[in-house]
């Protein structure tokens, strides 16, 4: 089995050396690649520009954004300067979104925004119901005809994470996204459309079926836990990660949706929170002392086998001390330490000192 | 003085510089030749249209082959023929309001319903329902059995499943208006099931058996806020009880009873608020509660020490969060995070009149205090750095060690040199310390004066985390991943001593053709660490080393090449391997301790035309699990184990077969 294992990351750093030979002139991704993208360009626009030749995002260094620009006679650099150009003289269509739909209408997914609360009219504040189509694409200049660039919100756009996230975060700020800036998600450079996809009647990551495979296509360690011997149910759909996270950031440690570990944990097992009469100290400090929170080689997501991890910090005199034994001792069979330490989490007998009753 | 101002002026002004990345957003249009009288939209209306319906319901049957129902777990479906149902309805109103019912896997084990109302961006009211079903095995054996809140030794095993089963209701509501926001949500959790328990005894013997699980959950949230155009307030409550059916289990025939989770609520006021300006942000949260128990009183007890007397328990919380973050110029990000949270044990325990007792109930308060700092920096199109540092100071009021320091600092690199290559890593230093170590702590009882609760104990920790990525050809996209993390308990010398974790993970996308897509990926992973006890109070006098691995390898495919003919195939295969071995100086190893599961999905579908669609599909799980210490369980007291009566031999070995036609119809 280790031997499966270890023959399939062989192929992988294989296929990393035969794909150099495949093709050395082309560029681009794949459709299949992960969103994130911890590359984006901090690119900054100048909005007094108005042409190509003096407006250089990167003055200081004569850096050029390396995306492929759509269309490709124009340069990332160009189509930025057209689309603040535009969107600083606000040079919208005669007719709004009919105007969009008469050429877009049978692109695959565009008229699915009217499946979507971007796409009600009858919702004030809906896009549909302001500037439509060009509140989120930019005024529409000459793109008809001229095929002058839109604000694009795919991987090719020229557009930086941060410039497609203005656009979402000038209608969606507020108390649930007030943590946004300060988050990792943030700092690293994800853009909204990342995660979520609006010309879709459901945006899979706001479903449970689909929302672990969208942050789990990131976040590959925690995609690896869900399969180990013990995890939370995620892989199974009975717990997704927004029951814990809040990707929009928090004030909680890990973006958990609670100020502490424990207070996050304690809303599927308020059980544990007592406060109890008899407290085991690093339960009552971190629950993650003990517990990993995605998935663990052993029973009970515990970060070491028992009696092991109960001896890592106890050794007092007797059983506690001394070196466990095989499955012929009360130890280590059964429960092992929890045979008799039945209150593990705290005890609320009178008696219950020692955690036994 | 007048230069410290003018730095802090230079500092304000770099952070409210204007250089800022440009804003698309719709508040800086500029709408002036805009007439959107003119904007009729007619194009849209035919989605759109008033008192419309979208209404699809799915089918599901087929038969469940499987000789273990722990397969449960990965199928939803027991033992068996079945059918199940999803739905999917939606209404519009001519004044915009929605009416939606989603039901998903009705007939499982594993089942979720939501119906709302809502008007988009107004407000909106949700019911929800959902179980979630865990099981562990089904044939768990002990002569302990309970009986409400009896635990009773019988003569002969009695077989009980060990599962868990979660009912999950909400009910939710929240409206928007311009400037205010009000929300409520009610949540209520039942739990049943049997978990893995145990019975101690007076007697050193202590008796695994199947506890039975029958609490309950409520947590209610009530929030309002108000929001300007560059900041917002808000305030509300959260509240929670916790309701547990038995407070204890007591042994008919010794008397002796053991505590259970007693009912436990508690209630916490916050509000929070955020203000931006310009290109800083801020942000802040204030919250204090309180957490209580009211326990029994010590004369509901049997065999409890003169002098003891149980009391009601109560902890005041209080949180305090800073976040400002700013972009300090075009190319430069700084974050600060602060936090601090009190716990403070006001449970009144003067009630304990035994001298010795008095000093143990000493309740246990914890300070932490954090400061989180963090910035970026791009030097150029195909560089950018990170880094930041935290510091974390946890103080308590007992225990072996008063106060524990982690200063941790990190380093991060993203590298494009080009399309095709993409390479990130990153790097973290962190070190633990803190106040003297009292390993002559009073409640401790600790016999040796060397030991260090890992927990507790200085360490430095060093971590190299590398990404890479490399595409070089759209149909082809590689990557891999790998860390390596080390703790060092450089000053214990009984304890932990030394955690070692490696990581390489990896994974291929390929399309060779349009009409198929391959993806395969794999990834494996180490834990060893090495711990040193005593059983002499002086140097070690025992060593223990522990393996842990963790490998998972896997593909999916699929394929379009007959989409022409409205069909589409898919396949998946995952496998998943864990294991756990420890040897020690004197005794050899402790068994074994693995578990593996091979998961095969096949799927067709076949659109017969635009409102049907018809599907097959094939499910194959081949599970194992074992421990070691999970002996049999018919040997009684005194025979086998000395003193101990197991579960039994709760292990997992089988192969699951589901074989599913689904029939989709769009109305």
């Amino acid at each position: 089995m280790r031997k499966t294992i270890a023959a399939t990351l062989s192929l992988f750093l294989l296929c990393l050396l035969a794909g150099g030979v495949l093709a050395q002139d082309s560029s681009g991704e794949p459709e299949g690649e992960l969103g994130f993208d911890p590359f984006a360009e901090d690119v900054v626009v100048d909005p007094t520009a108005k042409s190509s030749s003096d407006f250089d995002p990167f003055a200081e260094d004569g850096g050029v954004l390396n995306i492929e620009a759509k269309p490709a006679s124009l340069s990332v650099q160009e189509q930025l300067n057209i689309l603040v150009s535009k969107f600083e003289a606000g040079q919208y269509s005669k007719k709004g979104a009919d105007d969009c739909m008469r050429c877009h209408k049978k692109t695959e997914g565009v008229a699915d925004i009217f499946y979507t609360s971007h796409g009600r009219q009858e919702h004030p504040k809906s896009p549909m119901a302001g500037l439509q189509c060009e509140a989120c694409h930019g005024p529409q200049g000459k793109h008809s005809g001229e095929d002058e660039p839109m604000l694009s919100f795919s991987k090719h756009s020229a557009l930086t994470s941060d410039m497609k996230n203005s656009v979402c975060i000038s209608c969606h700020e507020g108390e649930h996204r007030e943590n946004w800036v300060a988050s990792i998600h943030n700092m690293e450079d994800t853009a909204c459309v990342d995660c979520h996809t609006v010309h879709v009647s459901k945006d899979p990551i706001l479903t449970v079926k689909n929302q672990a495979n969208v942050c789990l296509d990131c976040h590959t360690d925690k995609k690896a836990d869900i399969h180990k011997r013990s995890s939370h149910p995620i892989a199974t759909l009975q717990l997704t990660c927004t029951d814990c996270h809040s990707p929009h950031g928090s004030f909680g440690p890990s973006a958990l949706k609670q100020m502490s570990v424990n207070e996050n944990c304690y809303e599927c097992h308020a059980e544990k929170r007592g406060p109890k009469l008899w407290e085991h100290a690093p339960v009552v400090e971190d629950c993650s002392n003990c517990h990993t929170a995605h998935g663990s080689v052993n029973d009970n997501l515990l970060k070491a086998r028992p009696p092991m991890l109960c001896k890592e910090c106890h050794s007092e005199s007797g059983h506690p001390s001394t070196v466990p034994g095989t499955n012929s001792t009360i130890q280590f069979a059964g429960q092992s330490c929890m045979n008799c330490h039945t209150r593990i989490h705290g005890s609320n007998h009178p008696n219950g000192k020692t955690l036994r009753y | 003085m007048k230069t410290v101002l003018n730095m802090i002026t230079v500092a304000l002004l770099a952070a409210s510089s204007s250089a800022i990345a440009y804003d698309f957003g719709v508040n800086h249009t500029n709408q002036t030749s805009v007439k959107l009288d003119k904007w009729k939209c007619k194009r849209c209306k035919v989605e759109q249209e008033a008192n419309s319906e979208v209404k699809d319901v799915t089918l599901k049957t087929g038969y469940a082959n499987q000789n273990n129902d722990h397969a449960v777990n990965y199928t939803g479906l027991e033992d068996g023929a079945y059918v199940v149902v999803d739905a999917n309805y939606t209404r519009k109103t001519e004044k915009g309001t929605e009416h939606r019912l989603g039901i998903n896997n009705l007939g499982t084990l594993k089942s979720n319903t939501e119906l709302s109302v809502r008007k988009p961006g107004w407000w909106e009211v949700t019911t929800a329902y959902k179980r979630t079903y865990q099981s562990d095995h089904t044939n768990g054996q002990s002569l302990m059995k309970q009986s409400g809140s009896s635990l009773m030794l019988q003569e002969s095993l009695s077989s009980n499943e060990l599962y868990k089963q979660r009912e999950i209701t909400q009910v939710k509501a929240n409206y928007k208006g311009e400037e205010w926001k009000h929300y409520f949500t009610f949540t209520h959790q039942k739990r049943t099931g049997n978990k893995r328990s145990s019975a101690y005894t007076d007697a050193y013997e202590a008796y695994n058996f199947s506890a039975q699980i029958d609490d309950n959950i409520y947590d209610f949230e009530l929030g309002t806020g108000k929001q300007g155009d560059n900041w917002h307030i808000s305030t509300g409550y959260l509240g929670s009880w916790y309701d547990n059916n038995e407070n204890k289990l007591t042994w008919l025939e010794s008397g002796l009873e053991q505590s259970q989770d007693m009912g436990n609520e508690s209630h916490t006021a916050f509000v929070s608020g955020q203000y931006r300006f310009n290109n800083t942000q801020v942000s802040s949260r204030l919250s204090h509660g309180i957490a209580q128990q009211d326990t029994t009183s010590a004369n509901e007890w049997n065999h409890v020490p003169n002098g003891v007397f149980a009391s009601d328990l109560l902890v005041y919380n209080t949180s305090a969060n800073l976040n400002l973050n700013s972009r300090l110029s075009n190319k430069t990000r700084f974050g600060v995070k602060a936090s601090y949270s009190k716990r403070n044990n006001e449970s009144d325990f003067a009630a304990i009149s035994d001298p010795e007792l008095v000093a143990d109930y000493d309740s246990l308060d914890i300070s932490t205090y954090q400061l989180a700092m963090d910035a970026s920096h791009r030097y150029s199109t195909h560089w950018k750095f990170k880094g930041g540092m935290l510091l974390k100071s946890v103080e308590r009021s007992k225990l072996e060690r008063k106060r524990t320091d982690n200063v941790e600092t990190w380093f991060g690199v993203d590298w494009k040199p080009d399309d095709q290559w993409r390479v990130g890593a990153k790097l973290s230093h962190l070190v633990r310390s803190g106040s003297s170590y009292d390993e002559h702590y009073l409640y401790s009882n600790n016999n040796s004066t060397f030991m260090r609760k890992s927990y507790l104990a200085d360490k430095n920790r060093d971590s190299v985390r590398l990404k890479l990525s490399y595409t070089p050809i759209p149909e082809l996209a590689i990557s891999l991943r790998t860390a390596f993390i080390t703790d060092d308990y450089k000053h214990s010398q009984v304890g932990l001593k030394q955690v070692n974790q490696y990581r390489l993970d990896g994974d291929v996308f390929w399309s060779p053709i349009a009409s198929l897509q391959l993806g395969l990926f794999a990834g494996y992973q180490w834990l060893d660490n090495e711990q040193l006890g005593s059983d002499s109070g002086n140097s070690a006098t025992w060593r223990a080393e522990t393996d842990e691995e963790f490998g998972y390898t896997g593909t999916n495919l699929t394929y379009s090449g007959f989409a022409d003919q409205g069909i589409l195939l898919d396949a998946d295969y995952l496998l998943s391997y864990s294991e756990s071995w420890t040897r020690t100086s004197h005794s050899g190893y402790l068994g074994d301790y693995r578990s593996y599961a091979h998961q095969f999905k096949l799927r067709g579908r076949y659109q017969l035309n635009s409102q049907t669609t018809f599907g097959l599909s094939y499910q194959y799980v081949n599970h194992f699990d074992n421990d070691d210490a999970n002996i049999a369980s018919d040997t009684g007291v005194g025979q086998g184990v000395f003193n101990l009566e197991t579960l039994g031999e709760v292990n997992n070995d089988y192969d699951a077969h589901l074989i599913m036609a689904t029939l989709n119809y769009r109305f």
